[in-house]
């Protein structure tokens, strides 16, 4: 009995009045959320420019040693600008040619800073024992990934790390 | 089937949303009574907006500033969200006070919806409380000092004043601590105090129903239609309307921000949003021992008057013609609040008339408050002004580095400058001009966008602040001033109203260019400021200096 009518709810006026209500609305929460949603996610699309950062002079380093190199470095994060510190396991080579590798301490399971152990020959993160061999590889533990290495230059005898690749 | 079952098991939701949708309302409801609706709509706008710039902004007095350039420039659609929430914090004032008006016209305060009403009070303080907490937070000049206007006001009470100054300010002074706690009741308490207001409210009205236009209370009631559809599209139409206007407005016009808030600035006239000219006007009418009257006593009575206003006026009819005295008192309240509105948005432009007096520009309409430093920086980019403005370069020939324009010039000039830089630089009266930039043909606006946004570019290690106020320098410093210009052969190179040698920079109007610090500065150390300046280094002492700025500073 009612079917017919409902059929034609679109052209009804109830029907045209509901479709112009849930308009009105969706265009409401759009012109909210498109712009709201872009700008959450604007951190998303920005891409951070790795700058070289300094390590000093490389006779500064024992060669052919694992060892901590700290920086201080300035961090620009939106509206401000900080002095940081930082540091990377580095492994420099002399020779005619010196050359440098660079390990991030950051710890590919849970981001904790690794140490050297010169005494076993191994990187050991203290969070959960993860630990990687002298050239960043897995040896055992839960890391699923080897330790970073960081784009290395030297120029004029001075070394440069690039923390954000 | 399983829909059947899933429509029970959903009932307790659907059930109470079907009544809400089928309520019955009077005869004569209809577009009136849209207001309340859009008001919500405006705040779930103000709700929304206002979570997403707390993500970026920092209720710090340091970077709170630099939080909004952030916002405005950088944030993909900042400026947009900025905008919105600030044009939406106006919709909110406008809606509520005709929201009041159609209520108190149709009576639909009376009894049984007295306590519909006293919300409906509290909820208009609450959103002045949030119009005056939420202007401090971008921390530029109108932020600092109307914010201190405001906080002056609180300390007009006798006995309590000073400590409730120091409540509001948390200290003495202003400063992060007024920041912080008044991001707190911006963004927490008001609030949670807002939208639990809101839902009694709006119990409230849905308890009693919508008034019956004109009929008392006892009368019967024809209810003629449903919320569903046609009152639901109406109030969505109003609200999409209020929406598409604010979109408008922010995207188009942008939400103003001026120049970091300075506190030791002398010109600046702060003046609030439009929305308190009237609470704004009568502090200007009641002066001296007078002021409190203005301050507290009749905003005071005005709001306790309308809180107990259903208590009060007990007349039980809504017809107009049966309650004459309590609407003739409306209508002249009305009348009363947009004339003191109107009448504040005229006075108080002495800010402008005191920027632009004796600036190097002062036909245009060079000058206002109202300058964006975010537009001046997107303009700035824009231009590529850096390509020759650049800092490392700067010398001879060179176009200046801009990096400590804020130190170094004045608002209005520069604003003049910008927009007509061969009609501001000459080398002589009526000769060609020697300013090598080009004329970006900027707009008043724009030039004006621009300067303020090159006075956030500051040096404050190299130009610390002088221990001295040359506006308080009186006629003999300047006399004095005057008599060295000539003692140290100042002449020799500068022209001063076409007297002296024009070696150096014409001195004409410098009291309008050049900010007196940077002129104390650049006669302590000539080659610091300016290196390799031809100008001598007469190794002066304090003394000299001071007089010396305290005359060329009359120079406009």
């Amino acid at each position: 009995m009612s079917n017919p009518i409902e059929m034609n709810e679109l052209t009804s006026r109830r029907g045209f009045f509901k479709i112009l209500i849930v308009l009105f609305n969706g265009l409401i929460a759009a012109a909210l959320a498109v712009p709201g949603l872009g700008y959450l996610l604007t951190p998303v699309f920005r891409k951070d420019s790795g700058a070289w950062i300094s390590l000093g002079a490389i006779e500064k380093f024992r060669a052919n040693t694992l060892q901590k190199a700290t920086f201080t470095y300035v961090s620009e994060a939106g509206y401000t600008r900080a002095e940081k510190n930082g540091f990377v396991w580095l492994k420099t080579s002399a020779g005619d040619s010196p050359d440098a590798i660079a390990f991030s301490p950051v710890c590919s399971h849970t981001g904790c800073n690794v140490n050297w152990h010169a005494s076993r020959n191994a990187f050991i993160c203290p969070c959960h024992n993860g630990t990687y061999d002298a050239d960043g590889n897995v040896v055992s533990g839960p890391p699923p990934r080897p330790l970073q290495k960081l784009p290395v230059k030297i120029e004029n005898d001075q070394i440069f790390v690039q923390l954000v690749a | 089937m399983f829909k059947h079952d899933l429509q029970q098991s959903f009932a307790p939701v659907t059930e109470p949303i079907k009544t809400f949708l089928n309520e019955p309302l009077p005869k004569g409801v209809g577009w009136a009574n849209t207001l309340g609706s859009a008001l919500l709509a405006t705040i779930v706008i103000q709700v929304v907006t206002g979570m997403l710039l707390a993500i970026y902004y920092s209720p710090n007095a340091e970077v709170a500033y630099e939080s909004i350039l952030y916002i405005e420039n950088h944030v993909l659609f900042g400026r947009a969200i900025r905008g919105v929430h600030h044009y939406a914090a106006s919709a909110m004032v406008i809606l509520i006070f005709l929201h009041m008006l159609r209520t108190f016209f149709w009576g639909a305060y009376k009894h049984p919806r007295e306590m519909t009403w006293v919300l409906g009070v509290v909820l208009f303080l609450v959103v002045l409380g949030f119009a005056f907490t939420g202007y401090l937070l971008p921390w530029d000049m109108k932020a600092y000092f109307a914010t201190k206007v405001g906080i002056h006001v609180g300390g007009v009470m006798p006995v309590l004043g000073k400590y409730i100054i120091q409540l509001m300010q948390g200290g003495s002074e202003m400063s992060t601590l007024t920041l912080s706690r008044f991001f707190a009741l911006h963004i927490i308490v008001l609030p949670l105090v807002l939208i639990l207001i809101v839902i009694g409210h709006i119990y409230f009205v849905r308890f009693h129903g919508p008034t019956p236009p004109g009929k008392r209370e006892e009368e019967l009631v024809k209810y003629s239609h449903r919320f569903f559809p046609v009152q639901l599209l109406k109030d969505s139409t109003v609200a999409f309307l209020a929406v598409v206007i604010l979109l408008f407005l922010a995207v188009y016009y942008g939400a103003p921000l001026e120049a970091k808030a300075d506190p030791t600035d002398t010109e600046y006239v702060p003046r609030p949003d439009w929305y308190f000219y009237a609470l704004f006007q009568l502090l200007k009418i009641f002066e001296g021992p007078l002021e409190i009257i203005g301050a507290v006593i009749i905003p005071g009575a005005f709001f306790t008057i309308l809180l107990l206003l259903p208590f009060i006026d007990r007349n039980p009819a809504r017809a107009f013609a049966k309650r004459p005295v309590v609407l003739s008192l409306g209508v002249a309240c009305t009348i009363g609040i947009l004339a003191l509105t109107t009448w504040g948005s005229y006075s108080g432009n002495r800010a402008k008339d005191g920027l632009v007096a004796g600036g190097a520009v002062s036909d245009s309409a060079m000058v206002s408050a109202q300058y964006d430093p975010a537009r001046g920086e997107t303009l700035f980019v824009g231009l590529e002004c850096a390509g020759c403005h650049d800092a490392a370069s700067a010398g001879d020939n060179i176009p200046p580095g801009l990096e400590f324009s804020g130190n170094k010039y004045k608002l209005a000039w520069l604003a003049g400058y910008l927009q007509h830089p061969h009609r501001v630089r000459w080398l002589k009266r009526n000769e060609r001009p020697v300013a090598k930039m080009p004329n970006f043909d900027l707009t008043p606006q724009q030039a004006g966008d621009m300067a303020s946004f090159l006075l956030t570019l500051r040096l404050d290690k190299k130009f610390p602040e002088v221990d001295f106020d040359f506006a308080e320098a009186d006629s003999d410093m300047v006399i004095s001033g005057k008599t060295l210009f000539g003692d140290y052969g100042c002449d020799g190179c500068h022209t001063i109203a076409g007297q002296g040698d024009a070696i150096g920079p014409e001195l004409t109007r410098v009291g309008a260019k050049l900010q007196d610090d940077y002129l104390y500065h650049l006669f302590k150390n000539p080659q610091s400021i300016i290196p390799g300046t031809v100008m001598k280094d007469a190794r002066l002492d304090d003394i000299d200096v001071e007089d010396l700025v305290a005359y060329l500073r009359t120079l406009k």
